[in-house]
């Protein structure tokens, strides 16, 4: 029973990858002694003390996973995410095997056994005082929440969501290489389904589309539990969904054309070089993958990004190639450019062409109403401010005429008379509005020259 | 009206220098400004207007000069709406295809209206008063100098210009003449800049034709600067479908330069549309010439022929321009063997 009651003082030391030394958890006030207790009496009150415990009996990770696990149900409630969530910290940061605590030269370990000729001994050095601080501080910036950093050509539409970013093309199969493919993300969601086991089964939904910036695009929608995982499936699903759409000089549509799919309504327009994709997001996204540059396209209704998908794709698929109208009016489409002083370009030939007697007054020979199928757009009024209308305004226009062309004369006086002079600046240099420095600067100059020569 | 310094006297002394000169070199001015004159025979302006070519690419080019670019116009056309609006892009390409005139360059020859010595030094520099109501061109316009000794004269010239250019100014043409013409460095540089991207040579040409008269010593000098130029480099399908190509040739052909054209020409087998032509164009122009001699004595005479009879009997570059010749013969002489050959392969 005194065994029992009386134990030793012992340091505990954890063997493995950390070396944390830890009190044990009672501690013997009395010291040895043999002589042994008579019954009845008692020394100390019963303490308990473990010579062994979880610490040693569990590996580190296991540890870790203890303290910055979170329950499903946490979980569910968003915990354990971005700042709040808990770190494991690598404890092996910042040392070395063969270093340690104790500041000691092992030959074979941490020094050469030979230096010279001469064999290195054991020794003990005195020891490190700031090797404690350091590893603090080390564990200190350890375990902080970062949040990713993409660089703006990596972005998407808006910081780290997905959407809009590229993902590469789809991955090979068999001979198809997909050269010349990239992947867009239109949408990444986070959807759930009840499950009568399982409850609430959460799962990705990601829309994916990928072209070749010539001519060829599909897309697709793939699911998965796993973010990565959806992503890759949407996108290895439009890989095998690829549809070849017609261009305009593989810069533009064919023609404006009306589409909708649903509630979405889109009003797209086909647009000369150089004036961009102004356009929603979706579609520009969409637009850059099959490869055109130069769009207008106006939505109508709603703006579900799926329905703003197949709206595009159902209205660029049922583009009418020229040789179609031609054949569908029976008359020849001819091209006019402005910049080309209206020079006709025969764009299709029908096989018969109808006479000007043949054709109906009442059918409709506009290019722009065929495309969107006899539909007239509504064309809003240019807005025009309110004091354009008032008798000041004719005054204002009056006073600033004749700083209207000021920059102009600006650009032709610079290029005429090296400066903001004019042909009379010569005879009369004080026009000039630099002369009066220049001419200050002189002086001082000359004050200069002059001091120094006395 | 505005103030206006001209030295009168150096204009005076000009006049007299040129009539003197003109009593000298009587012949060959005179016959120079006869060739000059042969560019209005409508032979010559057809032969030209063929050399010139009428490819629709060129002449009716994207101009990059800042302008908007709109939608392309698409209309659904019958045949006979098509071939109006073809024959319209005809004569649209006719007026973009007129060849500035070549004419020889203005002497400044003065007509006194009056001397009134009564009213001398009534001010320091000369008037000039310009009628700017609107019924008259730039070269009909009344502009008269009131000088300093009370000679009233028509302005000539410079004046000219520059009075119509402050009156009645239009896009293009700028007050000063422009560096690019009055510095020869700049003038060198530009022409040192010469690409087929740019269009250099038709920009030159154009904007000549816009700051100057045809007849202004100063636009003949540009001018004929540029043409020498293209001569030197071989540029000259930089300027075919441009209405700079007739003047051009006109201008090779009147001075006998054209053998280096020609050479050109014949390597690159433009037989009967740009060589022959162009020999006949100078048989217009040198109706004294030995070839053209030769012609007329022996009735018809075959392409090649004719080409021969020049390189002969008027060519400078005589040698280079032989081997040419028999060089594009023996390449038409192997063609038709080849030809006959593949007939007989193939059994006809």
């Amino acid at each position: 029973m005194p065994t029992q009651l009386i134990s030793f003082c012992r340091c505990i030391h954890i063997f493995g990858k950390s070396s944390y030394s830890l009190p044990s958890r009672s501690r013997n006030a009395f010291p040895i002694s043999n002589n042994l207790l008579e019954s009845g009496e008692s020394l100390c009150s019963s303490v308990q003390s473990r010579n062994t415990s979880f610490f040693n009996k569990v590996t580190a990770t296991q540890l870790w996973k203890g303290v910055t696990s979170v329950s499903n149900a946490g979980r569910k409630r968003g915990r354990g995410k971005g700042v709040g969530k808990k770190h494991a910290k690598d404890l092996n940061r910042g040392q070395v095997i063969g270093l340690g605590k104790v500041n000691m030269v092992w030959p074979g370990l941490n020094a050469p056994i030979l230096q010279g000729k001469e064999l290195v001994q054991q020794k003990q050095l005195p020891p490190d005082t700031e090797r404690e601080a350091k590893l603090l501080k080390i564990r200190d910036f350890m375990g902080v929440f970062r949040p990713v950093r993409l660089s703006p050509l990596e972005r998407g539409w808006s910081g780290t969501k997905m959407h809009g970013r590229s993902v590469g093309p789809p991955d090979p199969v068999g001979l198809d290489t997909f050269e010349g493919f990239d992947t867009k993300v239109l949408e990444m969601k986070n959807v759930a389904v009840m499950d009568g086991n399982f409850g609430r089964k959460k799962r990705f939904s990601v829309v994916a589309f990928t072209g070749n910036k010539n001519g060829l695009a599909g897309y697709a929608i793939g699911k998965n539990p796993d973010g990565r995982a959806a992503i890759k499936r949407a996108k290895n699903k439009a890989g095998q969904k690829l549809l070849f759409i017609e261009r305009y000089n593989q810069h533009t549509v064919l023609h404006d054309f009306f589409c909708q799919f649903g509630q979405t309504k889109i009003y797209v327009y086909k647009k000369p070089e150089g004036f961009g994709l102004v356009c929603h997001r979706a579609i520009r996204t969409m637009c850059e993958v099959i490869g055109i540059k130069d769009l207008y396209a106006k939505i109508e209704g709603s703006t579900n990004l799926q329905h703003i998908v197949k709206a595009f794709m159902i209205g660029v698929l049922r583009q009418k190639p020229y040789d179609a109208m031609a054949e569908d009016k029976q008359l020849f489409v001819v091209e006019q450019r402005e910049e080309n002083e209206d020079l006709p370009v025969v764009l299709a030939a029908p096989t018969r062409c109808r006479e000007l007697k043949e054709i109906p007054s009442h059918e409709n020979l506009d290019f722009r109403t065929y495309g969107f199928d006899g539909r007239i757009v509504l064309r809003r009024r240019n807005f025009v401010p309110f004091y354009t209308s008032l008798p000041s305004w004719q005054n204002h226009l009056l006073k600033t005429e004749f700083k209207r062309n000021s920059n102009e004369v600006k650009l032709r006086l610079f290029n005429d008379y090296d400066g903001m002079k004019s042909h009379l600046t010569a005879k009369h240099p004080e026009c000039d509005q630099k002369y009066a420095a220049a001419l200050h600067k002189k002086q001082l100059m000359e004050a200069a020259a002059a001091n120094e020569n006395e | 009206m505005l103030k206006y310094k001209f030295p009168r006297s150096l204009c005076i002394s000009l006049q007299n220098a040129m009539e003197f000169g003109k009593r000298l070199s009587s012949s060959t001015a005179a016959r120079d400004m006869q060739r000059i004159e042969t560019f209005t025979n409508p032979k010559v302006q057809s032969i030209l207007k063929q050399l010139t070519g009428r490819d629709f690419n060129r002449i009716f080019r994207n101009r990059k000069i800042g302008q908007k670019l709109r939608q392309p116009k698409v209309t659904f056309m019958t045949e006979k709406q098509l071939e109006e609006t073809i024959e319209e892009t005809e004569r649209k390409a006719d007026k973009l295809l007129q060849m500035p005139p070549v004419l020889p360059p203005a002497n400044n020859v003065e007509k006194i209206l009056s001397f009134d010595p009564k009213i001398q030094l009534h001010d320091e520099s000369a008037y000039v008063f310009t009628d700017i109501s609107g019924n008259s061109t730039d070269r009909d316009r009344l502009i008269v100098i009131r000088d300093v000794d009370g000679t009233l004269r028509h302005a000539d010239g410079e004046v000219r210009t520059k009075m119509n250019s402050i009156y009645f100014p239009f896009e293009g043409r700028t007050l000063n003449v422009p560096k690019m013409f009055s510095d020869s460095e700049v003038m060198k540089s530009v022409l040192d800049r010469a690409s087929p991207i740019d269009n250099t040579y038709e920009f030159i040409l154009d904007r000549a034709c816009i700051q100057f008269d045809p007849d202004d010593p100063q636009y003949v000098s540009i001018v004929e600067a540029t043409y020498d130029r293209i001569d030197e480099m071989l540029d000259y399908d930089l300027l075919k479908s441009t209405r700079h190509y007739g003047p051009m040739v006109f201008y090779l052909t009147r001075t006998r330069k054209m053998d280096k054209l020609l050479m050109f020409n014949i390597q690159r087998e433009r037989i009967s549309f740009d060589a022959v032509p162009l020999v006949s164009l100078f048989h217009l122009i040198f109706s004294e010439s030995l070839s053209k001699q030769k012609i007329e004595a022996s009735g018809t005479m075959d392409e090649i022929e004719t080409l021969r009879s020049y390189i002969q009997l008027d060519s400078i570059k005589r040698q280079e321009l032989e081997l040419c010749l028999n060089a594009y013969e023996e390449i038409k002489r192997s063609r038709g063997n080849l030809e006959k050959g593949l007939q007989r392969a193939h059994g006809y």
